[in-house]
C-alpha cells in the first residue's frame, strides 16, 4: 500500500510540483494544502502517515498546526517534518535535523531528500 | 658456630612431671643438661629471631615450657634461614628443631614429636580474574613457595608437574605474588598474614583456605630417640590453659573465624569502600545524566522556541531572515522544477546541460543566503574570559588542511604576554577563519601567512591611527592582531570597499562578498576595530584591535 503524504506549504506551486515528484516514484500518495488553517481537518480526512509542514505560512503557521497534530487522537500515529527557509541548509542533515524535539528539512529541499526523509522516518 | 644461651638453667622442674619419665630418660637428661637447636629466623610469630637476636615466637614459648618440665638448658645455634637450620641438624650441628612440620623428606633424618600445633593453609593471591582457587586450578599455576618449607615437599610430592618459585622467605615469596612473578602463594594462615600485615602489601588477599593443614611439632636428630620421647610427654604435659596464653600472646588462629583476620578485614573493608564508592559514582552519574538530559532537553526546546519565534516574523526586522525566507522559497519551487524535468530529460543531452547549469545556479543562490544568514544571525556575544592566542591557534588549526594543500607556510609570532580579554570566541573564531581563508584564496598556491599577536598601550597622541575611529583613547591599553599575507594585495581603488556587503574580488560563485562585512561587524560587536592594507612588500595586511578592560 501507498503511503500517505500530505504537503502544507502556503506556496501552491511548489506543493503541486513536490506532489508531482513524490507521486512519480510510485511509491506515494500525495494530498496537498495551501493554508495553515486548513491543514488540519485535511489531516483527519486524509489520515497521512506524514505531513512535510512549511513553518511560515500566513493565517496559521506550521507550529501550530503542529500543536494541533500533537494533540488530535486521530492522529496520533502521524509524523511530521518542518520545511523552513530559515534553517540554513549547512545547519541541517539531507534528511532533516532535530530542533527542539522536531525534525527540520531546509529549503530549497530536492526530492531524493524528500523520499530519504519519509524513508527515515517510515521506513522503505 | 656461635651458640646463643638461650634459656638459663631452669630450675625448679615440675616436680610432678619427673614421675613420668622413665629411667632411661632420666639418665639421658642427666647426661645433655645442654641441648643446641635451631630454627627459622624469619618465621614470625610461630619462631623468629628478633632484633636483639633472641629466639622469640609460639615456638619460643613452648619450648619454654618444656625446658621447665625437662629442666635443661637450650642454646641457639644461629642460623639465616630455615633450609639453613635443617641442614645443621641433619649435620649433627644441632639436636633440636622447635617448630618443623613433618614431610617424607624430613623423616629420613629427623624424629618428630606429636604437632602441638595446627595452621591451615592458605592461597593467597593478587589475582582478581580467578575464581576458582581449588587445588586442580592451581596445578596450572605459578605456585610461590618459601624453599625448604613442608608445602614445597607436599607439592613437589602430591603435583609433581606443579610450576613453584623458590623463595628463600615468607617476604620474597609474598613479594612474588604481589608483582605477578608468581600467581599464588600457599602458606599457612599464621605466619602468611603476619607477613601481609607487617609489610603492608595491599594486593595480596588471601582467597582459598585448603584442607591441608601445617602441622607443626618439634623434631630431633634421628639419633636421638630419647629427647623425642621426652619432648612429646613434656608437650602432652603443657595444660590447655597454658597453650591458650601463648596462642593469645602471638596470633587468632580460630580458623573459622576468618573475618576476624587482618588482611581479611583488609581486603573486605576495601572491597566494601570500593563497592560504595561504585555505587555512589553510578548514583552521581546517573543524577549529573538526568540533568544533563533535563539540561539539553530545555535547550533545544528553547531552540525551538527561537526558530518558531523568528519564524513566525516577529524577526521582521531582521531583514536578512526575511529575504531568506523570500528568496528561499522560489529557490525551492525552482528546485522541484529542476527535480520534475530532469527525469524526463536525458543527462547528456542539451537540455540536461541546462538543467544541470539551472541547479549550479540554485546551490550558488542557496549560498548567498547562506551568508546573508549568517550576517543577520544572531548578535548576541556569548562573552567570556577569552586568550585571544588560543582563539587563532584553533581558527590556523581548523584551516590547517587549506594551508597544506596549498603549500602555504604558516608565521606566528603571538606575545607570551597577552592578558585575556572579554570575547566570544566562537565569533572571534570565525572571524579569523575568514581572514585566513581570503588568505589562502588570494595567495594561491606558495606563500606565506603571518599571524601576530600584542598588547600595548597607546600612544599619548590622539587622533591617529585606532585613535581617530573615536574607539580608543589615548594610554588605551589594546590588543593588536595582525593577519598578513604574500598574496597579490587588493586593488588600491578598492581598499575602501572591501567590508562593504557583497564586495569580493573573487570569481562569480566563489565567494559570497560577505565575509568580511560579517568579520568588521563582529569584531565591532566586541568593541574593537578591524582594517586592512596593503603591505609595502606586497600582500594584504589586516589589523585587528580589541581593547583590554
Amino acid at each position: 500500500m501507498k503511503k500517505k503524504i500530505l504537503v502544507v506549504d502556503d506556496e501552491a506551486s511548489l506543493t503541486r510540483l513536490i506532489k508531482a515528484n513524490l507521486e512519480r516514484t510510485g511509491k506515494y500518495e500525495v494530498m496537498t494544502e495551501n493554508q495553515g488553517g486548513k491543514a488540519i481537518e485535511v489531516a483527519r480526512q486524509f489520515k497521512p502517515d506524514l505531513i512535510f509542514l512549511d513553518v511560515m505560512m500566513p493565517g496559521m503557521g506550521g507550529d501550530e498546526v503542529a500543536a494541533l497534530i500533537e494533540e488530535d487522537p486521530q492522529l496520533s500515529n502521524t509524523k511530521y517534518v518542518f520545511l523552513t527557509a530559515i534553517v540554513r541548509r549547512e545547519e541541517t542533515d539531507p534528511t532533516g535535523s532535530m530542533i527542539g524535539g522536531h525534525l527540520f528539512l531546509a529549503k530549497p529541499v530536492r526530492t531524493e531528500q524528500l523520499v530519504a526523509t519519509i524513508e527515515k522516518i517510515l521506513g522503505p | 658456630m656461635i651458640s646463643t644461651l638461650y634459656f638459663g638453667m631452669v630450675s625448679g622442674a615440675e616436680s610432678g612431671f619427673r614421675a613420668l619419665l622413665n629411667p632411661g630418660e632420666i639418665a639421658w637428661l642427666n647426661a645433655h643438661p645442654v641441648i643446641r637447636f635451631t630454627g627459622d629466623p624469619d618465621y614470625a610469630p610461630v619462631e623468629f629471631t628478633d632484633a636483639q637476636g633472641q629466639y622469640r615466637g609460639m615456638g619460643s614459648d613452648y619450648l619454654g615450657l618444656v625446658a621447665a618440665r625437662l629442666g635443661i638448658r637450650f642454646e641457639k645455634v644461629a642460623v639465616n634461614s630455615f633450609y639453613e637450620a635443617l641442614k645443621q641438624v641433619r649435620d649433627g650441628q644441632a639436636d633440636l628443631l622447635p617448630v618443623v612440620a613433618e614431610t617424607q623428606q624430613r623423616n629420613q633424618y629427623l624424629l618428630f614429636t606429636a604437632p602441638y600445633l595446627r595452621f591451615p593453609a592458605v592461597v593467597i593471591t593478587a589475582r582478581q580474574d580467578v575464581e576458582n582457587w581449588s587445588l586442580e586450578a592451581l596445578r596450572t599455576m605459578k605456585i610461590a613457595v618459601v624453599h625448604g618449607y613442608n608445602w614445597e615437599d607436599w607439592l613437589t610430592h602430591e603435583y609433581p608437574d606443579v610450576d613453584l618459585v623458590q623463595a628463600p622467605d615468607i617476604q620474597t615469596a609474598l613479594m612474588s605474588t604481589s608483582f605477578g612473578l608468581a600467581d599464588v602463594m600457599i602458606g599457612d594462615i599464621a605466619t602468611t598474614t603476619y607477613f601481609i600485615g607487617k609489610t603492608n602489601i595491599a594486593n595480596l588477599r588471601v582467597v582459598h583456605q585448603l584442607e591441608q593443614n601445617l602441622k607443626i611439632s618439634m623434631a630431633v636428630r634421628s639419633d636421638l630417640p630419647t629427647l623425642r620421647s621426652l619432648l612429646d610427654k613434656s608437650l602432652a604435659n603443657i595444660s590447655e590453659e597454658e597453650k591458650r596464653a601463648i596462642g593469645k600472646t602471638w596470633i587468632r588462629l580460630e580458623p573459622p573465624a576468618w573475618w576476624k583476620n587482618p588482611t581479611f578485614q583488609r581486603v573486605a573493608w576495601f572491597v566494601s569502600g570500593a563497592l560504595g564508592f561504585v555505587i555512589l559514582a553510578t548514583l552521581t552519574w546517573n543524577r549529573a545524566l538526568a540533568r544533563k538530559v533535563r539540561y539539553r532537553t530545555l535547550a533545544l526546546e528553547e531552540a525551538h522556541q527561537r526558530l518558531i519565534q523568528s519564524a513566525k516574523l516577529e524577526s521582521v526586522g531582521r531583514l536578512a531572515a526575511g529575504v531568506a525566507h523570500e528568496v528561499k522559497n522560489p529557490l525551492a519551487i525552482l528546485q522541484m522544477g529542476v527535480d520534475y524535468l530532469s527525469a524526463d530529460i536525458a543527462k547528456e543531452s542539451d537540455a540536461g546541460l541546462v538543467i544541470r547549469d539551472m541547479e549550479d545556479a540554485i546551490h550558488r543562490a542557496d549560498v548567498i543566503i547562506k551568508g546573508l544568514l549568517d550576517f543577520s544571525r544572531d548578535k548576541n556575544l556569548a562573552m567570556r574570559k577569552t586568550d585571544i592566542n588560543e582563539v587563532l591557534r584553533d581558527s590556523l588549526k581548523l584551516v590547517n588542511y587549506e594551508m597544506n594543500h596549498h603549500n602555504i607556510i604558516v608565521e606566528e609570532a603571538l606575545s607570551l604576554e597577552l592578558p585575556a580579554i572579554n570575547a566570544d570566541p566562537d565569533k572571534l573564531k570565525q572571524v579569523f577563519i575568514n581572514l585566513f581563508m581570503n588568505a589562502i584564496q588570494a595567495m594561491g598556491r606558495d606563500g606565506k601567512l603571518m599571524v601576530a599577536s600584542e598588547s600595548r598601550r597607546l600612544k599619548k597622541e590622539a587622533g591617529k591611527g585606532a585613535n581617530a575611529t573615536g574607539k580608543f583613547g589615548p594610554g588605551d591599553r589594546v590588543i593588536v592582531i595582525k593577519v598578513e599575507d604574500t598574496g597579490p594585495g587588493i586593488d588600491p581603488a578598492k581598499v575602501g570597499q572591501v567590508f562593504d556587503p557583497f564586495f569580493t574580488t573573487k570569481p562569480v560563485g566563489q565567494g559570497t562578498g560577505l565575509g568580511l562585512s560579517v568579520s568588521r561587524t563582529i569584531v565591532e560587536l566586541h568593541g574593537g576595530v578591524i582594517s586592512l592594507r596593503n603591505r609595502d612588500g606586497g600582500g594584504a595586511s589586516v589589523v585587528l584591535m580589541f581593547k583590554i578592560a
